[in-house]
């Protein structure tokens, strides 16, 4: 390759980064979005979203705030194969997917005041699958879930996890 | 110097066999995770499908019957297959079977599943796909193809440098700490003290800078390829360790032939 077009490559590389990663919302470009990589690996620490969850009998005393978050021991043989650490990625990125829910509720009711965001954020797809996941810690833990009702909550912390928390969202009660 | 995979053919074989080793260490890791995606799992299919409730029937009843459980397992093993059967049978049919397939389950994880290896997996499939389809009809073809990947593959380390470079957290060397502090594995045990100490974090991550913003320079000299993919192995491989990044390693591996075949040969028309 000649000296030339490698700067002009290099060149053309640093201007893409330098442009600001635009998010299409669009929901078929979301499910086709392993088409369009962005190759921004771990640039910037941002906000961690954590999940929590409580459970209980009673409604009104659901116990302590528990985090749902499997932390699969390294093992040598990760580096060939590792489901439960991939699955855990996948979580991770449902919940970034939940941050993006919530502040498109907020978003959408701050626009038109006649729609519910909350019922739309219930309703979605990264609430559900979340509200599964806080399930599934649930009745992992507690071997007697029948007639347990939980709660969850996500917390948003800053500067990857070392900054200010602050709720971000807090569920309905809802049986196991 | 000894040069590995100095032509396009020898590029896309090497390329087809790494593609498929990883794909089936892919369709295992799932496999392994099928209770995930049952109706009673995390990701089932009764709620993943309101996201196509706006499609017509027939993509409705497609997505339904491709991407329900148990089906998908059915789509996990025809991927499985193809990626054996590459070895011994004629790739291009085995490389449009792990092409599709790798897209519906990308599909079924909302996008993606692993982010990054999984768009490198498409990219590396749809370019030896198209030299497996056209390549015998004209040189070209595969020669485009084997470029088209390893810039893809140079683009993936330098973008990622790149956009460190420019945030201070990473150039002080606190992101790192930061971002090993919050991996799904947990920190390292002995990595509190060596991420928490100045300036072993900041010698790290200039290495990490170092190695993704100078990655073009791959393709100047394969001197240069072979001593920059021996770092990106290292580094991929501690990747895969502390962030539990492991189809990384075997994706980016399947990238390496395409840059050692361009290393230093110019591109295609340039004088």
């Amino acid at each position: 390759m000649t000296t030339s077009l490698l700067l002009v490559y290099l060149a053309l590389l640093i201007a893409v980064t330098r442009m600001a990663p635009r998010i299409v919302a669009n929901p078929a470009v979301q499910r086709l979005r392993v088409l369009f990589p962005s190759w921004r690996f771990f640039d910037v620490p941002g906000d961690v979203p954590q999940l929590s969850v409580r459970w209980g009998r009673d409604p009104a005393q659901l116990g302590t705030w528990r985090p749902v978050a499997s932390r699969p021991r390294r093992r040598p043989q990760m580096l060939a194969y590792n489901p439960s650490g991939n699955l855990a990625l996948a979580h991770a990125s449902l919940l970034h997917a939940l941050v993006d829910a919530v502040e498109t509720a907020c978003v959408d009711e701050s626009r038109s005041p006649h729609l519910d965001g909350a019922e739309q954020l219930a309703q979605s797809v990264p609430y559900r699958l979340t509200s599964r996941l806080a399930r599934e810690h649930v009745l992992r833990s507690a071997p007697e879930a029948s007639g347990v009702r939980f709660q969850f909550r996500l917390v948003l912390a800053a500067d990857g996890g070392t900054g200010e928390h602050h709720e971000l969202l807090l569920s309905e009660v809802e049986a196991c | 110097m000894l040069t590995l995979f100095s032509t396009p053919p020898t590029a896309i074989e090497a390329m087809t066999w790494a593609i498929a080793f990883a794909v089936v260490q892919q369709t295992l890791e799932l496999l392994a995770l099928r209770s995930a995606m049952a109706d009673q799992g995390v990701w089932a299919w009764p709620i993943l499908r309101r996201e196509f409730a706006g499609g017509s029937r027939l993509q409705q009843a497609v997505t339904d019957g491709l991407l329900r459980y148990p089906n998908i397992l059915g789509v996990l093993v025809i991927r499985l297959g193809a990626a054996l059967l590459v070895f011994v049978a004629p790739p291009l049919p085995c490389l449009l079977i792990m092409l599709a397939t790798t897209l519906l389950i990308s599909i079924r994880w909302r996008g993606t599943f692993n982010g990054g290896s999984d768009s490198m997996t498409m990219i590396i499939l749809s370019a030896l796909t198209i030299a497996a389809a056209f390549g015998d009809c004209n040189p070209m073809v595969g020669l485009a193809c084997v470029w088209y990947v390893a810039l893809a593959a140079v683009n993936s380390y330098a973008l990622a440098g790149f956009a460190k470079l420019r945030e201070s957290t990473w150039r002080s060397g606190a992101a790192l700490g930061v971002f090993v502090n919050t991996s799904v594995h947990g920190p390292l045990a002995r990595g509190r003290s060596v991420l928490g100490r100045r300036v072993p974090a900041r010698v790290i991550s200039w290495v990490v800078l170092a190695l993704e913003c100078g990655f073009p320079l791959v393709l100047v000299d394969p001197a240069w390829c072979y001593g920059f993919i021996t770092l990106a192995l290292a580094f991929h491989i501690a990747n895969a360790y502390v962030f539990g990044l492991d189809r990384f390693l075997f994706v980016w591996v399947a990238t390496y032939p395409a840059l050692l075949c361009c290393s230093g040969s110019g591109l295609p028309g340039a004088g």
